[in-house]
């Protein structure tokens, strides 16, 4: 019996498998390494959203359950944390990126639109901006004034919301290249 | 004969694979850096990196380097058990709930800790980042409210900064994911933390591989910056040759962690873990220290 007999067996009444759940980690870790490997010469907040929604919007369709995007932004969030990547500490860095996957999640989930252009633009606009959302609550919970956490955050919103649409397009882009390659039928073999 | 060699190359790296785990495993029994030898080596070695230690930049740089050490080595905490790191950063950063004096108190019995476990530069990067955004919260609050208010602001973002920084500076994914499994985690979940980090630093230099291959064909992503930017689509279409080799690769390397990990009964009802976590005389201490400062707090109340 061949090893991935094995494994496929086993994990038939897992929700993920251990091959989806390595996938969604490798997608975790490209999110990390795309931080600090692509760096964009761009001074605007939110603006490393363009690769890392469309990480995420790929990691959706490539696993396509729910919850996909929620455990690669996840596990992204802690790898990060040991990274040192995020200006506002770890709990915030692992609770902005767990949510940025959160968001992506809830809109493919809504719209039923894995694969799809609109989808994808709107879900990474929404996930880069559910990011951004977080870390305002969380500065809203320890006390930071919210008229003043808005007036400053308004121009960041709009970047992000930027920055996420244009990531989630990408990610489109990519599925769609990704399929008409034959990816998606070498990973129904695999799997 | 593509097929052929593509099983073989599947094979080599699933034996490399097996190797690396061995003698990984091998190294963390004994305390040891990991084998320069190894097809992951190069991964294996350097991203044990506490938070806020160094900048990005400075890791990105480092990229190569193999065996180096950025776990706080130093540190007194790097004894003590994760799950007790973990239990007093979770019982810090708690405190951000709590009225300023007794806020006060936590953030300096953290600072004692910290200070006293040789982890004060560890602590200080991460404020440091944030030092522009404290100053101006705490002088809009100061004059927009009143002074209690502007430091009760500053002590709760500093804690929120700080609080987990202790565990992430002294704790390697590896103990992470001991601990994570001991909390009754699934262990694939865990495995695939302890996995994907280390994969963090290949795909970094194989994305930068790629930029440059693209550059060389003449497949120009304006030196990633505004240049071109005005025709969105067409630069977003460049970028598609940017992200579809380096999720092939993550693939092809997700199916041979998979099969490697599967013949070795990874999936198997009767599997056991090698490590143990096992708490200490520093635990004990650290453990009744916070304990003793919660109810002391919530006493006085």
């Amino acid at each position: 019996m061949s090893a991935s007999t094995t494994s496929s067996a086993a994990s038939t009444h897992r929700y993920f498998s251990t091959f989806e759940l390595l996938l969604l980690g490798m997608f975790a870790a490209l999110i990390v390494a795309g931080n600090f490997a692509l760096r964009f010469p761009i001074r605007m907040p939110g603006h490393s959203g363009i690769v890392w929604m469309a990480l995420l919007v790929t990691a959706a369709t490539v696993v396509p359950k729910r919850g996909a995007a929620t455990t690669a932004a996840g596990l992204s969030g802690i790898l990060a944390a040991f990274v040192g990547v995020g200006d506002r500490g770890p709990l915030d860095t692992v609770l902005s990126y767990a949510a940025a996957g959160a968001g992506v999640d809830v809109v493919l989930v809504i719209l039923r639109g894995r694969g799809r252009a609109v989808s994808s633009l709107i879900a990474g606009g929404v996930g880069n901006l559910t990011k951004l959302a977080v870390k305002m609550l969380l500065e809203s919970w320890i006390g930071i004034p919210t008229g003043f956490v808005l007036l400053g955050k308004l121009y960041p919103a709009a970047t992000h919301l930027l920055f996420g649409l244009a990531g989630g397009y990408l990610g489109f882009l990519v599925v769609d290249a990704l399929r008409r390659a034959g990816f998606f039928a070498y990973l129904a073999e695999k799997r | 004969m593509k097929r052929t060699t593509t099983r073989l190359s599947t094979a080599r790296e699933s034996n490399s694979l097996a190797t690396y785990v061995k003698k990984s495993s091998e190294d963390d029994s004994m305390g040891q850096e990991s084998v320069s030898t190894d097809f992951f080596a190069h991964v294996a070695g350097e991203f044990y990196s506490p938070a806020g230690r160094r900048t990005v930049a400075t890791l990105a740089s480092r990229t190569h380097q193999v065996g180096a050490s950025p776990v706080a080595e130093h540190s007194l905490l790097r004894r003590a058990d994760p799950r007790t790191k973990l239990l007093v950063s979770v019982a810090a950063s708690a405190g951000l709930m709590l009225p300023l004096p007794q806020l006060a108190a936590i953030l300096a019995g953290y600072f004692i800790l910290v200070t006293a476990a040789g982890l004060g530069r560890e602590v200080v990067v991460p404020l440091r980042r944030t030092a522009v955004f404290l100053i101006v919260l705490c002088a809009v609050d100061w004059l927009c409210v009143g002074f209690d208010f502007a430091v009760l602001i500053a002590l709760r973002l500093v804690l929120l900064v700080t609080s987990f920084t202790a565990f992430f500076a002294t704790t390697t994914p590896d103990e992470l994911q001991v601990a994570l499994e001991s909390f009754r985690v699934p262990a694939r979940l865990a495995f695939t933390f302890a996995t994907a980090y280390r994969f963090v630093t290949l795909f970094g230099t194989e994305w930068r591989g790629i930029v440059e291959a693209q550059r060389a064909r003449g497949i120009v992503l304006p030196a990633l910056g505004w240049r071109g930017w005005h025709e969105p689509r067409q630069q977003l279409t460049k970028a598609v040759g940017l992200v579809v080799p380096v999720v092939v690769l993550a693939t092809q390397r997700a199916w041979s962690i998979n099969e490697a990990a599967a013949a070795r009964g990874f999936d198997s009802p009767q599997r056991s873990s090698s490590r143990r976590l096992r708490l200490t005389r520093v635990d004990h201490v650290l453990l009744t220290a916070t304990v003793a400062l919660w109810v002391a707090l919530l006493a006085c109340r």
